[in-house]
C-alpha cells in the first residue's frame, strides 16, 4: 500500500503543449575559441592547452578552464582559481549580482532566449578544529541560476539552466550553461491531468518501491531538459516528482518523471515501464 | 498554413503544423582554430576502486536504481583519463569489512586504492550526552553476509547504536594504507547542521553536526572526502555526477571545485560537500581549494590533523 503525502501538488499550468525538437549540437574548437575571446581571454589563448576527449573540448591554462560538450552544446568554465578569491564575503546586492551576470552573458552572446533569475546560491566554507569549534561561515561566491519558460511551461530538470558565479570582488569567476537551442516544434498536444499523473506515479511506485509512506516534496509540470553530458533530441512536457522516504536509519530521495503528453518518445518509453 | 516535415521519432504526430519560425539560436560565427595547440599536462596515474549496493536482499533496505551508474561513471571516466580501476564491488560482494580498520588493506579494501567511490544508503546520526555534548557518527548500509552497515564508530549490530556514547570506539581508519580521497555518495554523509535538512527529527539530532567532528576519528592519512548534507537523489536526472566528477578530477582539475559543481542539483536540491583536513585552519582551507591529482597535498596522519575545512553551495 502506497501512501503519498504532498508538500505540493502538481498544477495544471497548461492543458496542451508542444513537443519541441532541439537543434543538433554543432560545437568545435572554433566555437570554444570565440567563447574564450568573449570571456575576455583573447590575449591568453596562445598559452592555453587544448584537448578533445570523450565528447568534451577543453582549453585550459594554470588559471582558467573552459570546456564545451559536443553532445549537449553545454559549457562550463572557471576563469579564476578558488584559491585566488580575494575576500570571504559577498556584499554585493542581489540586483547588482543579476546585473553583473546578465552583462557577462551578453558578452558571451548566449543564451539568446529570455531567461529568468530562479535562485541565488552561495558557495560557503567553514572550518572546524579537532574539538569541534566551528569558524564563522565564509562566502566565496554567489552562483546565480537562470532558467527559462517555453510558452507556458517552465524548463525543469538538470538542463535548461545557466549559472554564473560571481566572486567577492564582483568578478565573474565561473559558470555553466545547459541550454539547448530549439529548432522547431509540433502542433499542440493534449496533456494528462495532474490527477492522472499522480495515479500513474502511484502505479509506478507500487512496482518499484512496494509500499510505505512517501513524501512528495516537489511536484511540477514542465519541460524536462537533460544534463550537460547527455544528447537530447526532443523537449517534452512531463510531471516531475521529488519523493522522499524515511526509514529507521536511512532515508531516500528519488525523482520520478511521468510524461504529460500521450504521444512522443517519452510517452512511448514510459508505456513499457508501467 | 505552412507545413513542416514530421518530427522523427514522435509517434502519433504524423503531420505537424509549423509555428512561427524560430530564429537561429547560436549567433557565434566560426573563427579560425587556435594557432598554437599544445596538449594538456596529465595527472599522474592513480588507482581507483568502486563500491555500490543497488539490490538489497538480505539487509532490508530500499532498492537503489543508480548506484551502478554513479560508480561505473566515475571509474569509467577515470580510466578514460589514464588511471586504472583496481576493482568494483557490487551488492552482496561489497562488504563493510572492506572499510573497517582491521581489514581495509585486504583484497578490494578501501585502503588499497588511492581514490574510492562508494554509493549506497547512509546518514549521519547523533546522540546527546550530558551538557548538550553531542556525539555524531555516520553509517552506510550494505547487503553482505559480513554485515549490514559500516560506521565511523563501533555500533551494536542489533540496535545500530553506540554501546557507550561516552566512550565511542573508532571503527574505520582511512588512509593508513593507500587511500587519499573518498566519495561517500549517500544521503547526509558529510552533514552540516541544518543545511538542506527538512526532517524535524533530523534537525534536532543534527543541529550541532559538522563533517569534521563526525569523520575525525577515521581520518588517518586520507586527504579529502566528498559527500552530501541533507538527502541526495537516486535519480536518472542526477546519475551523471559520477562520470562528470571523474572526468574533471581525472584530468587534474581541482577536487573540491569539481565535486561541488558536478554533484549540485538546483532542481533536486542536492547539496554536495567537499572536506579537507589540515595541520591548521589555514592549511585545511588551502588544501580544500588547491588539491587536485596534479597537486597532491602531503598525506597527514591522525596525530598531525588539527583542522577540517569544508565547502558547499546553498
Amino acid at each position: 500500500m502506497i501512501s503519498l503525502m504532498f508538500d505540493e501538488t502538481p498544477k495544471m499550468v497548461a492543458r496542451t503543449a508542444r513537443i519541441f525538437e532541439f537543434r543538433s549540437s554543432s560545437v568545435n574548437e572554433s566555437v570554444l575559441g570565440q567563447l574564450l575571446d568573449r570571456a575576455g581571454m583573447a590575449d591568453r589563448r596562445e598559452a592555453f592547452a587544448w584537448e578533445r576527449e570523450v565528447n568534451w573540448i577543453t582549453a585550459e591554462d594554470e588559471q582558467a578552464t573552459f570546456s564545451i560538450n559536443e553532445l549537449s552544446g553545454g559549457i562550463q568554465y572557471r576563469l579564476r582559481p578558488l584559491a585566488d578569491e580575494p575576500g570571504t564575503e559577498v556584499r554585493t546586492s542581489e540586483s547588482r549580482l543579476e546585473e553583473i551576470a546578465r552583462g557577462f552573458l551578453d558578452r558571451l552572446s548566449r543564451p539568446t532566449d529570455p531567461m529568468v533569475l530562479e535562485r541565488i546560491t552561495y558557495l560557503r566554507q567553514q572550518t572546524t578544529d579537532a574539538r569541534g569549534y566551528v569558524t564563522a561561515t565564509e562566502v566565496l561566491d554567489a552562483g546565480l541560476i537562470f532558467t527559462r519558460t517555453l510558452e507556458e511551461l517552465p524548463i525543469i530538470g538538470p538542463g535548461g539552466m545557466v549559472m554564473v558565479n560571481i566572486g567577492t570582488d564582483e568578478t565573474v569567476v565561473a559558470g555553466r550553461e545547459v541550454w539547448r537551442p530549439v529548432l522547431r516544434s509540433s502542433a499542440k498536444v493534449r496533456l494528462r491531468s495532474p490527477e492522472e499523473a499522480v495515479s500513474l506515479l502511484e502505479r509506478r511506485l507500487k512496482k518499484s518501491i512496494g509500499g510505505g509512506e512517501l513524501h512528495v516534496r516537489k511536484a511540477r509540470l514542465g519541460y524536462a531538459e537533460l544534463g550537460i553530458e547527455q544528447q537530447q533530441k526532443h523537449l517534452e512536457p512531463c510531471y516531475a516528482f521529488v519523493i522522499e522516504t524515511s526509514g529507521e536509519f536511512v532515508d531516500t530521495k528519488k525523482v520520478e518523471v511521468i510524461p504529460a503528453a500521450y504521444v512522443g518518445p517519452m510517452a512511448s518509453a514510459f508505456a513499457a515501464t508501467v | 498554413m505552412v507545413k513542416s516535415p514530421p518530427i522523427p521519432g514522435v509517434p502519433g504526430i504524423p503531420d505537424i503544423l509549423a509555428i512561427a519560425t524560430i530564429t537561429p539560436v547560436s549567433p557565434i560565427a566560426p573563427i579560425a582554430p587556435p594557432s598554437a595547440v599544445r596538449p594538456a599536462t596529465r595527472a599522474a596515474p592513480i588507482t581507483v576502486g568502486g563500491y555500490y549496493i543497488n539490490r538489497y536482499k538480505r539487509c532490508g533496505q530500499k532498492q537503489i536504481d543508480y548506484g551502478q551508474a554513479l560508480v561505473g561513471g566515475f571509474t569509467g571516466a577515470m580510466r578514460a583519463n589514464g588511471h586504472s580501476v583496481g576493482f568494483t564491488r557490487a551488492d552482496s560482494n561489497a562488504s563493510p569489512l572492506q572499510w573497517s580498520t582491521a581489514t581495509d588493506s585486504n583484497a578490494a579494501g578501501a585502503d588499497t586504492v588511492q581514490f574510492a567511490y562508494f554509493a549506497s544508503h547512509g546518514g549521519t546520526h547523533g546522540r546527546e550526552r550530558p551538557g548538550s555534548n553531542w556525539l555524531h557518527w555516520f553509517l552506510a548500509t550494505f547487503d553482505s553476509s559480513d554485515g549490514c552497515f559500516f560506521a565511523t564508530i563501533q555500533l551494536n549490530p542489533n540496535t545500530w547504536q553506540p554501546p557507550d556514547a561516552m566512550h565511542p570506539m573508532t571503527a574505520m581508519r582511512l588512509g593508513d594504507g593507500d587511500l587519499l580521497w573518498a566519495v561517500i555518495d549517500t544521503c547526509r554523509s558529510l552533514h552540516i547542521s541544518l543545511e538542506n535538512e527538512r526532517d524535524r527529527n533530523a534537525q534536532t539530532e543534527l543541529a550541532a553536526a559538522n563533517p569534521g567532528t563526525t569523520w575525525q576519528p577515521c581520518m588517518d592519512g586520507v586527504n579529502m572526502m566528498f559527500g552530501f548534507t541533507g538527502l541526495s537523489s537516486d535519480a536518472s536526472w542526477t546519475s551523471d555526477r559520477g562520470v562528470s566528477f571523474g572526468r574533471r578530477v581525472g584530468k587534474g582539475q581541482k577536487l573540491a571545485d569539481s565535486w561541488v559543481d558536478e554533484a549540485y542539483s538546483h532542481w533536486c536540491d542536492d547539496v554536495p560537500v567537499a572536506m579537507a583536513c589540515g595541520r591548521s585552519e589555514d592549511d585545511a582551507r588551502r588544501r580544500l581549494k588547491n588539491e587536485s591529482l596534479k597537486n597532491v597535498a602531503p598525506r597527514l596522519r591522525a596525530a598531525d590533523i588539527h583542522s577540517f575545512s569544508y565547502m558547499w553551495r546553498s
